[in-house]
């Protein structure tokens, strides 16, 4: 190996190490990362892949696999034998979480998503199944139209494309896993995170590896597909009748505020980008997948529908993640609206019963929404921006303490003879 | 005014209108509910002064105040059954685990737990809740004593003894302080209220 090479293995490898060395809680909501873990270990029961938790220096959340990203860094430094005896063909998954939770609470529901990607990792072949069974006509269809510009290209093109249509589905199932992890709030979150960006516009970034491309519906059509989850139709209408006994004004329309989210996408378009595009695929590409986008939307929402029917049991849906009950958010936001910890769902007894992560997140996700979208702006800027910060803050004690309680309560349990 | 008993406490505590309800949580266990106050944890959001090169603390200069609020101060969060070390005279600010919500008729005071104390432990010096306060506490932790105290979140530190208040008018003044609603320990806020700008006067410097 010469030594430039050797250079950059290891400056790389410190970047791993760096990621390793965040892993403590000094910087990590370590009830978030309990809560995380919990989650893991129901979709991954018998304890394979692993997964640890580490700060991320952007102020957004991430994961991606440590075992296979160490091995492509080990393997220009290591013989095999000596890879296989690090890893020992054990996968695993880091997720990074942006430091100073208390700061980055819009993101929290946000990262269900992210599970997303190592659910979709781990059964990819069946997944693979579905896209082809629903988009493969479409894709057909699009390499046909690739070939009339230049046939010689085609394969290459074809190759392309079919990336960025394996992309846009992975996006599409993350974001139906972080529906079922937490619900309405996922939708919500999401909704605010795109305020400002532009909602109808699809977008690939093409890379010199075709394996390496990024694409992504578009907001509205994401926001819509999970919109018509029967989930978050009932949990509207439960809220409704609920809702009507808040007292702060314009909180019990929050009811219906899903119903309000923009999310006609008739005017999308599609965006494609490259890093170096000698051939000019960039154009070729955007110019067939926006012909067909028709019929490719047609497709995803039948692959999202196969996605949330058959990939994901009855057991997982009712049992593991079951629906949030729009009854507990509603009891936390009664306490959310006079500035008390949204942490207890009470049942006439002195200590009540701790709220769930999903139901805090839910009740936290519609009051922010509240205070956002009802603020006056005529107290200024400043009054809401402190409004949110109280949420914030309370909503990140809330987890804490509920976790807390919950693991006493267990305690406890295990004392009694 | 006269300290709330047990079964006013619980009466309050299951009181539905959150305007009149009592809040204190989370309450791990009944038996935090004594015969006349209740007992309260230690939270995992700390703060530690930092020994510096100012000579002291003088707060009727609002710049060197300001300098006490930002920069003399560490902030850790600890872990739950992780120990930290109170070395004799340190001084540090906690927060308490629980959130409390008082009514308007109710004034509140904190106070060590007299097993603490007797180790030398001392958790609260600014010891007044006013009526109407909604927030977690910040706890003075200091140890007088000459070894070394161990503490870690969640242990029971101190006691709330709680007061009922008269009012003369039909609607109390609501609390209205410089902390809103806070979750974390609080630093010394000194100027932001109208009634510090009088250090001012008594301080070194009267322009």
């Amino acid at each position: 190996m010469n030594p430039e090479a050797l250079y950059s293995s290891l400056i790389h490898i410190q970047a791993l190490v760096e990621q390793l060395e965040a892993s403590n809680s000094a910087h990590i909501s370590w009830p978030l990362v309990s809560c995380c873990d919990h989650i893991w270990k129901q979709f991954f029961p018998k304890g394979e892949p692993h997964i640890f938790y580490s700060v991320m220096t952007e102020h957004n959340y991430g994961i991606g696999s440590f075992s296979s990203r160490l091995e492509r860094l080990i393997e220009k430094v290591l013989p095999p034998s000596q890879i296989n005896a690090i890893l020992k063909g054990q996968e695993m998954y880091c997720l990074q979480l942006a430091s100073l939770e208390d700061e980055n609470l819009p993101l929290y529901a946000i990262i269900g998503h992210e599970f997303g990607h190592a659910l979709y990792w781990a059964h990819h072949d069946k997944i693979l199944n579905f896209l082809d069974k629903e988009c493969g006509p479409t894709f057909k269809v699009i390499v046909a139209e690739l070939g009339k510009s230049d046939p010689a290209l085609v394969r290459k093109r074809a190759t392309k494309t079919k990336w960025i249509i394996r992309g846009i589905a992975t996006e599409l199932f993350c974001d139906l896993i972080g529906f079922l992890i937490s619900g309405p709030a996922f939708l919500l979150s999401l909704h605010e995170m795109t305020w400002g960006d532009d909602q109808s516009a699809w977008t690939a970034r093409l890379t010199p590896t075709a394996a390496n491309i990024r694409a992504y519906p578009s907001s509205r059509f994401r926001l819509h597909s999970l919109r018509k989850l029967e989930r978050a139709s009932s949990f509207e209408a439960d809220a409704c009748k609920l809702f009507k006994g808040l007292e702060k004004k314009l909180l019990p329309e929050m009811a219906s505020y899903m119903s309000t989210i923009p999310t006609d996408h008739s005017q999308d378009r599609v965006e494609v980008s490259a890093i170096s595009d000698p051939d000019n695929d960039r154009l070729v590409i955007e110019a067939a997948i926006t012909r067909y986008l028709g019929d490719l939307k047609s497709a995803f929402e039948r692959f999202a529908s196969l996605c949330w029917n058959e990939f994901l049991s009855p057991e997982i849906k009712e049992k593991q993640f079951p629906p949030v009950s729009a009854e507990d958010v509603f009891q936390l936001l009664r306490r959310l609206e006079k500035d008390i910890l949204p942490n207890i769902i009470p049942n006439n007894t002195l200590l009540g019963l701790p709220a769930s992560f999903p139901a805090i997140l839910n009740a936290s996700a519609i009051y922010r929404i509240h205070v956002l979208s009802t603020g006056d702006p005529t107290s200024g800027a400043d009054t809401i921006y402190r409004e949110i910060q109280k949420v914030e803050r309370l909503t990140a004690k809330a987890m804490e303490v509920s976790y807390i309680q919950g693991e006493f309560k267990n305690w406890e349990a295990s004392q009694k003879p | 005014m006269s300290v709330l008993n047990r079964e006013a406490l619980q009466e309050l505590i299951l009181q539905t209108d959150y305007t009149k309800k009592l809040v204190v949580t989370p309450l791990l266990s009944e038996s935090q509910i004594g015969p006349g106050s209740i007992d309260i944890r230690l939270g995992s959001s700390i703060v530690i002064p930092r020994r510096t090169f100012v000579s002291s603390h003088d707060v009727t200069n609002p710049e060197q105040a300001q300098q006490v609020e930002k920069r003399l101060y560490d902030r850790c969060r600890l872990k739950y059954h992780s120990e930290f070390v109170l070395h004799p005279n340190q001084l540090i600010l906690a927060v308490t685990l629980e959130y409390v919500s008082l009514p308007l008729e109710v004034f509140c005071q904190i106070a060590s737990r007299s097993s603490w104390g007797r180790l030398g432990l001392v958790v609260a010096t600014a010891s007044v809740v006013q009526p109407g306060f909604k927030g977690c506490l910040t706890l003075e932790l200091a140890n007088l004593s000459d070894s070394p105290v161990s503490l870690y979140p969640g242990l029971l530190v101190g006691q709330l003894i709680f007061y009922e208040v008269k009012t003369t008018t039909k609607e109390a003044t609501p609390y209205s302080g410089r902390y809103d609603c806070p979750t974390e320990a609080g630093l010394p806020q000194f100027f932001a209220k109208d009634l510090d700008k009088e250090m001012r006067f008594w301080g070194r410097s009267t322009d």
